[in-house]
């Protein structure tokens, strides 16, 4: 252990102990922090990453225990230490900042009390000291009004500030070692974009070390020093970032790599490569190498052998049997040349122009308020859906962006008549379907079909795969054996054996039965397929399989999607066209290549260069939004973009609506905004390419 | 699942290829999967005891007729306030009828009040329940308040008047009891279903034109079964007890009809003089409520998974 070391985790193994028989869910892990180094573990759900942040808290399960291995901090070893001794260390020496700040604030208590309280306790600061360092500390972190928050509850703040102020309480104390769990998962880019900064600031003003837990390459990429890509309870590839995203060596980084959907990455340039098969379960663990089932590379050794970690170079070590002393000296990648050919992909359907599938005109929805029915002013409406006209030509794609509550999940759901328009019009196919579903004629439920977003909740946990898929094919008229071999043909199509047909949905993966609702919403070969965020709850490596089947199916069949997500990435390379959503109503439209090249609408912009995404070889222009959303019920007057906007014109932008710039001699690309067109057009692009040279 | 549903019998599609092979498959599902719940059961002490409790009264209630000595009714003045003995295991009451072939023929009634009564409240609670909570809005506010009404009697004393109306009969208990007891169940039920109903494969049955009556009954209701049987089981024990509190204050079954609570409300009068008619029947009903209990208690555990 160096002197510089903070943290010296040496060949720690964790077990469970649970009915099933005892699982191993670290394996052999070592790691080593350095002063003020911010350390990434990267990996996808399950692989240990959790486990791994409570063994070094001493926060883990009472059925966890460590069976080998020491942690050492500062040179003392964690793992000897009495709970007394290390509740001295939690909050002064080591913090944690965990994926949820709701449930991580005491929701009765006053932020400002509750950030004060560490000083009390560690410190013995008296109160009106403890309190006035709080909101010092809270004024550190770019909070406009650290007095007002400070004296707010938590259920008052948004979800953004929620987690500023957990990571006040984690900084407060000036920790020597810090350890954040997926701090960003469920925050908006904007504000991730945020946090990320201001982290950032923060270790360099502390001189903490962090250890730094996600499943997104892309804010590893952006946060972290060194990382530690971990698989199976292992780490599978250890080094510096760059190093890793430029010349990955494990397979399994490289297939994490590859299926993540870049902006600006369009489905007809390249598909995605999925990585086959599921991430291995902890009782299902392979007995050589952990990744040996999914890897292309695999020889007869790695189903034997776990492989050991080697060295390359001073800082590098790979887990793998495959690379090469000689290709890790030469920096490049092994086998390279005998991986499966990219499958061509230019038999893509183009969109059919002329009359357009789905027309919204000026569509509306509001939501009567009960609360506030009682208070002066009448019944205040959220206006959720607010003037949207939107165009879907057949076999096309449109993606529809924008962040949490800004309305799209509830426009998907005026279309697909769960939920019925306050005024506007629909029409489907030249047919009015304005009314809610009850309302429509039965033939357009076979038309127009859903594909939602939680694989938990989008399959009746009663019935199986098979029955689930039976009864809407029933309902399209078929035969009972012509709708049993139908059945089998589309559990096929979405790459799912008959031996699916009598499982239950609790005995399949989320992946596996996100592809069943695919199958289900393709049954009745329906012209309109909805898209929920069907892979937001996925994987990396499952949500390119999903994409790529999506492409298959509408390939294959014809369909028109309308695919709405918070992640820019996937929806930029799925669709053709683009509409970007802010608070209810559509600020650009267009093409997909000119939503996402200047001219820009200014939240376009702001949206994609708060992108965290893995390029070292294109630069990233750095735009941030202060501020949260605003609230659907207070939608600002004129532009309401104008109160985050970082390119506000002035007065006008406050007091009048936008018009409606279509950019030269494209009628079909708009942009709402008061900015003219010249000055927009002046904008440079958010990524540049950089010289390679 | 903890509770064997036989609903993915009626749920699997219909005229489809081979029918009876397929209701024989999921029959042997249905049981397989009551006896991997019963097997889970016994790995808790006082279910497995419970269950043991349970199984005798209910093979006393199936074969009393071959168990009981002598005819429950038959007088025999001779033998009156015998203690127990050889001859008369619980000893006799005032008529000299044997108190042991009372206490097993007893169970019958006992168990037909509470299954009777419990299965009426469980059918029409799942029926409120169900409409209500899926219709939602102005209808389940009215539902609701109704059987908030309902349930702000209490209980024995909303019998008692309803039975003192109607007149002491096996139905009016049946009917009481069903009438106490069906604004709880609904409750259990509708509380399951406002939940349901939002889940996105309710979403997806409505995107594909089911009717209402399709995802009420096939898509919402067999997710209902779990919670369901564990309700069952906690009324089953109610009814058990408040059929027993009826028949001791003379609301229930009419003699000479043998009951528990009637044989307790005999021996009133004998308490001090001969203490064995009113210790049996006590014993009886305690244990026979206290397994139901302690069998719900492990059922709702292993329905949310704690056991």
């Amino acid at each position: 252990m160096g002197a510089d070391d903070i943290l010296d985790v040496q060949d720690l193994d964790v077990c469970y102990t649970t009915r099933f028989g005892t699982l191993r869910a670290i394996h052999d892990l070592s790691l080593t922090l350095r002063r003020s180094e911010t350390y990434g573990v990267v990996g996808e759900s399950g692989c240990g990453k959790s486990t791994l942040a409570f063994a070094i808290m001493g926060y883990l399960e009472r059925n966890a225990t460590v069976t080998r291995g020491r942690i050492l901090f500062n040179g003392e070893d964690l793992l000897k230490k009495s709970r007394a001794e290390m509740r001295a260390l939690w909050g002064k020496k080591i913090a944690m900042i965990y994926q949820d700040p709701t449930a991580a604030l005491n929701p009765s208590l006053k932020i400002g009390m509750q950030i004060a309280e560490i000083l009390q306790v560690h410190e013995g600061a008296s109160r009106r000291a403890a309190h006035a360092q709080a909101v010092a500390m809270l004024g550190r972190l770019q909070i406009a009004d650290p007095e007002m928050i400070a004296d707010r509850y938590p259920h008052q703040l948004s979800g953004g500030m929620r987690q500023r102020v957990c990571i006040a309480m984690a900084f407060i104390m000036k920790p020597d070692l810090l350890i954040l769990d997926e701090p960003t998962t469920n925050l908006d880019v904007t504000t991730e974009a945020n946090i990320l900064d201001m982290l950032n600031d923060l270790k360099s003003d502390f001189s903490a070390s962090t250890l730094y837990i996600t499943h997104d390459l892309g804010v590893v990429y952006k946060i972290s020093d060194r990382v530690g890509v971990m698989y199976g309870g292992r780490f599978v590839e250890e080094g510096y970032i760059a190093d890793i995203i430029c010349s990955p060596k494990h397979p399994y980084t490289r297939g994490l790599l590859r299926c993540i959907p870049e902006v600006l990455l369009d489905k007809s340039k390249r598909r995605l490569t999925p990585i086959t098969g599921a991430v291995a379960e902890l009782d299902a663990m392979p007995q050589g190498c952990a990744f040996s089932p999914r890897c292309a590379f695999r020889e007869s050794r790695c189903a034997q052998d776990d492989p050991s970690n080697r060295l390359y170079g001073g800082e590098r070590r790979v887990r793998c049997h495959n690379v090469s002393e000689v290709d890790a000296l030469r920096g490049l990648a092994p086998s390279c040349a005998d991986e499966p050919s990219q499958p061509e992909c230019a038999d893509l359907r183009a969109p059919v122009s002329g009359s357009p599938l789905l027309v919204l005109d000026h569509v509306h929805k509001q939501f009567g308020d009960l609360t506030s029915m009682f208070s002066r002013g009448g019944v205040a409406r959220v206006r959720a859906v607010d003037d949207v006209s939107l165009r879907i030509l057949r076999q096309s794609t449109l993606g529809l962006v924008g962040e949490s509550g800004c309305g799209k999940s509830t426009l998907l759901r005026v279309v697909a008549g769960l939920e019925a328009a306050t005024d506007g019009k629909i029409v489907f196919d030249d047919q009015d379907i304005s009314m809610p579903i009850e309302k429509r004629k039965r033939e357009m439920a076979k038309r127009i079909q859903v594909v939602f977003q939680d694989p938990k909740s989008t399959l009746n946990p009663r019935k199986t795969i098979g029955q689930a898929l039976m009864r809407p094919i029933r309902l399209t008229g078929l035969s009972p054996r012509e709708a049993d071999a139908r059945t089998r043909s589309l559990l096929q199509s979405v790459n799912l054996g008959c031996e699916f047909l009598d499982r239950y949905p609790d005995q399949l993966s989320g992946g596996q039965k996100q592809r069943v609702a695919i199958a289900r919403a393709f049954s009745s070969k329906p012209d309109l397929i909805l898209c929920d965020e069907p892979t937001s709850s996925l994987d990396v490596s499952i949500q390119a399989s999903i994409i790529n089947l999506l492409l298959d199916l509408q390939r294959q069949e014809g369909t028109t999607y309308l695919f709405i997500s918070h992640a820019l990435g996937v929806v930029s390379y799925l669709c053709d066209t683009m509409a970007v959503m802010y608070l209810g109503s559509i600020v650009e439209y267009g093409p997909k290549n000119k939503v996402l090249s200047p001219p820009y609408h200014p939240y376009t912009e702001a949206l994609l260069s708060s992108l965290s995404v893995p390029r070292p070889n294109a630069a990233q222009k750095r735009i941030r939004l202060a501020g949260a959303v605003p609230s659907a019920r207070e939608i600002p007057s004129g532009c309401r973009f104008h109160t985050r906007c970082p390119r506000k014109v002035g007065r006008i932008c406050e007091t009048e609506r936008p018009p409606r710039i279509t950019t030269d001699g494209d009628a079909d690309h708009y942009i709402d905004c008061h900015i003219p067109l010249e000055e927009l057009s002046r904008v440079q692009p958010v990524f540049t390419e950089l010289d390679q040279s | 699942m903890a509770i064997a549903e036989p609903e993915r019998i009626r749920t699997s599609p219909k005229n489809e290829g081979p029918g009876i092979g397929q209701l024989v498959g999921s029959l042997a599902e249905a049981l397989k999967t009551f006896a991997e719940t019963i097997r889970r059961l016994c790995a808790s002490k006082s279910a497995l005891i419970s269950m043991i409790i349970l199984l005798f009264w209910l093979l006393m209630s199936i074969v009393g007729p071959l168990v009981a000595p002598y005819n429950p009714n038959a007088h025999n003045l001779g033998d009156r306030f015998k203690g127990p003995s050889l001859h008369h295991l619980c000893g006799t009451d005032r008529y000299g009828r044997d108190e042991f072939s009372r206490i097993v023929m007893g169970s019958r009634t006992v168990f037909l009040l509470a299954a009777s009564s419990t299965l009426v409240s469980l059918v029409i609670g799942t029926f409120v329940g169900l409409g209500s909570g899926y219709a939602g809005g102005a209808v389940d506010e009215i539902v609701m308040r109704f059987t908030d009404v309902l349930m702000s009697f209490p209980s024995l004393l909303f019998a008692m008047l309803m039975l003192g109306i109607m007149g002491p009969s096996f139905v009016g208990v049946v009917i009481v009891i069903a009438v106490v007891f069906f604004p709880r169940i609904a409750r259990v039920v509708r509380s399951v279903v406002l939940d349901l109903k939002t889940k996105e494969f309710v979403e997806a049955a409505k995107v594909r034109g089911e009717n209402d009556f399709y995802i009420m009954f096939v898509e919402i209701f067999p997710n209902t079964l779990g919670p369901l049987g564990v309700e069952a089981a906690v009324r089953f024990g109610y009814a058990i007890f408040t059929s027993a509190s009826l028949g001791f204050l003379g609301l229930g079954v009419q003699p000479p009809t043998p009951d528990w609570g009637l044989m307790m409300s005999d021996a009133q009068a004998y308490i001090t003089t001969a203490p064995w008619m009113a210790v049996f029947p006590a014993v009886a009903i305690a244990t026979l409520t206290v397994s139901v209990n302690f069998l719900s208690d492990a059922i709702r555990k292993l329905e949310s998974g704690d056991l």
